[in-house]
């Protein structure tokens, strides 16, 4: 390793951390130890490091922010809804998170009978669609609708092959009943969605879904429910056709 | 194992708020971009709160929610043609006492692409050591030594001018 390379290599080294002790940056620093001029200098570079690090957190906090951002979240802690995680998908994992997925939106049809309360906050936007527009909308492509848990009902629901670090909630959409499904996801899962949703929109189902989250690995299922008890069935049987 | 029982989101902003905050100031160079952005952080930390698994990265799973949301709040820019070839460093043959605008600072953060001022500023939040930050940004770890070489050169040329005057009067 020249000095150059070595150098490069020590930029990641924060001052004043313990980051030089990372094996990672051993041969680095022998070679600043044996030579005293690429020492002063990469000591030069952490004591500007070290001033540019004091600027860039010297940033002033609005008055109020923490109240606001209080105020705007609301005081309720999010509860799981969902038993323990019991195993991991394994070598089927593709095909387990297809079932679950289905299995899911199936689910949720039965589960969006339960009543709602207080009116939500944060699905404004979806509240004033109609399900004609809900049905129109695009899979993955609502980026900008903001969901939160806090405003619905968090709905309990058998674990047996449900995915079980998703989460279900309903909320009154448009003086209907809506069933919203988070579903965390392999990007390609998302495929199984949209499947999903074309059947369901050609049973008179209407369903809108996008991906949320960190990295987008997530997804959200809107689902207009009727009060029909066979709905259900009716949809288990189709989607199970579908994943066949 | 779920530990969103355990975590309630006041708790979190009362921890987590002001730093996140100041990320957000740098990351968008603005103080609206940036109270939204944190307002936003929270939102959506309250939508995945069940998900957290490790407690003791909840800061680090912040960071990551913030990030995310900036980058889908902006244009990506094209990258910087970071090609700059000086062995020498401006400031490596420059004294030890700088004076570093803050200003001038944010002006030369928000001329660099995204895929390096991230890496940038949370290396000088002195938050997460380079590691961290690779496993946040899911990035190599070679990609994010990289980065930070590149983006901490060039931040100092851009701040060389302000060194150089700061070190004549």
């Amino acid at each position: 390793m020249d000095t150059k390379k070595a150098l490069e290599k020590l930029e990641s080294v924060r001052p004043d951390s313990q980051d030089l002790l990372d094996p990672e940056f051993g041969d680095a620093a022998a070679l600043v130890e044996a030579d005293a001029d690429l020492e002063a200098v990469f000591h030069q570079r952490q004591n500007l490091d070290r001033q540019i690090g004091d600027v860039m957190q010297d940033v002033e906090v609005p008055v109020g922010l923490k109240e606001r951002l209080l105020a705007s979240v609301g005081s309720q802690p999010v509860v799981p809804i969902v038993p323990p995680k019991t195993t991991k998908p394994g070598s089927s994992r593709r095909i387990w998170m297809a079932t679950a997925t289905v299995a899911g939106v199936a689910v949720a049809v039965v589960v969006g009978l339960f009543f709602m309360q207080p009116p939500p906050l944060g699905l404004a936007d979806l509240e004033e669609l109609n399900a004609a527009e809900i049905a129109s909308l695009p899979l993955s492509s609502v980026d900008d609708v903001q969901v939160s848990p806090s405003v619905g009902r968090l709905i309990n629901i058998p674990s047996h092959e449900w995915k079980s670090d998703s989460d279900v909630y309903s909320f009154p959409c448009n003086g209907r009943q809506c069933v919203l499904v988070v579903i965390p996801v392999d990007a390609a899962d998302v495929k199984i969605l949209t499947r999903a949703g074309t059947v369901l929109l050609r049973s008179g189902y209407s369903m809108a879904g996008w991906t949320e989250g960190a990295d987008d690995n997530r997804v959200v299922c809107v689902l207009l429910v009727s009060g029909d008890e066979n709905a259900l069935e009716r949809v288990e049987e189709r989607l199970r056709g579908m994943a066949a | 194992m779920r530990v969103s029982q355990h975590i309630s989101l006041p708790d979190l902003i009362e921890q987590h708020y002001a730093v996140l905050y100041k990320y957000a100031y740098r990351l968008s160079g603005s103080a609206s971009d940036a109270e939204d952005l944190t307002q936003q952080t929270f939102l959506n930390a309250q939508l995945s709160l069940d998900q957290l698994r490790q407690p003791e990265h909840v800061r680090s799973w912040l960071f990551t929610i913030a990030r995310n949301q900036f980058l889908k709040s902006v244009r990506r820019k094209p990258a910087l043609p970071l090609t700059i070839d000086d062995p020498v460093a401006p400031e490596e043959s420059q004294g030890n006492d700088f004076d570093i605008d803050s200003e001038q600072l944010q002006s030369a953060l928000d001329e660099l692409a995204e895929d390096f001022r991230i890496p940038i500023v949370l290396y000088y939040f002195n938050e997460f050591s380079y590691r961290q930050i690779a496993e946040q940004l899911d990035v190599p770890i070679g990609t994010v030594m990289s980065r930070l070489s590149r983006g901490k050169r060039w931040l100092r040329e851009r701040l060389g001018s302000s060194i150089s005057v700061a070190r004549q009067a």
